[in-house]
């Protein structure tokens, strides 16, 4: 079962290139290694220590105020990474400020919260949080590497034209070898959903 | 009584929470202080010393020795960008303008570039002010620095003039 969630959300299921969460701080900071590296640590602790906290507590947490909790936790971790990040890395928290203000909304985490943390155990929440958190700090470091080393040659990759042309083509290429590998997947897409 | 439980658990909640970051700001409020006042005090050097550059400049020239003379400043002024408060650092010889840094802001990543010293800021003091324009990128940013310069400048010039007239 940990197998399957691991190969779920590190690769059938990538939050970022298949689910396509969280891309607007994926597209805005992957101009170069270092700030997507940063803002993937701060995405990381803010998503594993949520879904920690609100596993622990799902059983005492009323039905009608679910979201106003969750958004609670998650504000708070922010802050805290905000803070943590403001006295141990000044440099880097200047060049990518907004951004990590913004993980509260960052629907990539909300959506592990709801979906698996506030319903499973804190072993396979904790697990589901820190898979997705390495599958969405590969693609974002990737992005940036991606993104730094094409910028020598053609600038434009450094642009947020680039970060959209780039992400472009890495979930094209991405979704061709995952269904070229698992043709069962081919015949379910997951991104698009005709409604009946 | 069932209405109470939601209130109870997330007034509890935000107790907790809110007192969890109390004490991460007590301990981290020191840290970044310091690192605030490190940054500003970086860009100000490199004002400064620009400063002394262009005075060491007008006593090796002939220029001629004005009775109005305000000498080399740096000064600090809160400036309301796009994000929030910026704080501008803005440096003067008698009415030259010498340069400009902005030392914290706010703004968006990214088209906070124009902030940088390489950038569009660096053309403050290096340019006539008449000749620089805001960014349309960054509108709003540009305009807030460009503005609040532009006033200092006015205010500078309205200050000799009163001096000249006087004596």
């Amino acid at each position: 079962m940990f197998k399957q969630l691991i190969r779920r959300n590190l690769w059938s299921e990538n939050v970022a290139t298949v689910q396509l969460l969280g891309l607007c701080p994926l597209l805005a900071v992957s101009h170069a290694i270092e700030p997507a590296a940063g803002l993937a640590a701060a995405s990381c602790l803010v998503l594993v220590g949520s879904a920690a906290l609100v596993s622990l507590l799902r059983h005492w947490i009323p039905t009608v105020v679910r979201l106003p909790m969750f958004v609670l936790v998650i504000a708070t971790y922010t802050t805290i990474a905000v803070m943590l990040m403001q006295a141990f890395a000044w440099e880097l928290y200047m060049q990518i400020a907004l951004f990590m203000q913004i993980i509260v909304t960052n629907c990539m985490i909300l959506g592990r919260i709801n979906q698996v943390a506030s319903r499973e155990n804190f072993g396979v929440s904790v697990l589901d949080a820190v898979t997705t958190s390495i599958a969405f700090a590969i693609i974002l470091i990737g992005m940036g590497a991606i993104r730094e080393l094409a910028a020598i040659a053609m600038p434009l990759a450094a642009h947020p034209t680039g970060a959209f042309l780039i992400f472009g083509l890495l979930i094209a290429a991405f979704q061709g070898v995952r269904r070229e590998s698992s043709p069962a997947e081919r015949l379910a897409p997951v991104v698009v959903r005709e409604e009946a | 009584m069932k209405w109470l439980a939601p209130i109870l658990v997330l007034s509890a909640a935000a107790a907790v929470f809110g007192a969890a970051l109390a004490v991460v700001a007590e301990f981290t409020a020191p840290v970044i202080e310091s690192n605030r006042a490190a940054a500003k005090n970086k860009e100000t050097q490199e004002l400064l010393q620009l400063v002394q550059k262009r005075i060491a400049e007008s006593l090796a020239s002939d220029e001629p020795i004005q009775s109005c003379k305000f000498g080399g400043a740096v000064e600090t002024q809160a400036v309301v960008g796009y994000g929030g408060e910026m704080e501008l650092i803005v440096a003067w010889f008698d009415r030259e303008l010498i340069g400009a840094r902005v030392a914290a802001h706010q703004e968006t990543p990214g088209f906070a570039d124009v902030l940088d010293s390489a950038d569009w800021l660096g053309r403050f003091g290096e340019e006539p002010l008449d000749e620089i324009d805001t960014v349309s990128r960054a509108t709003i940013t540009t305009r807030a620095v460009l503005e609040a310069i532009k006033k200092s400048a006015q205010l500078r010039e309205a200050a000799f003039k009163a001096c000249s007239n006087s004596s």
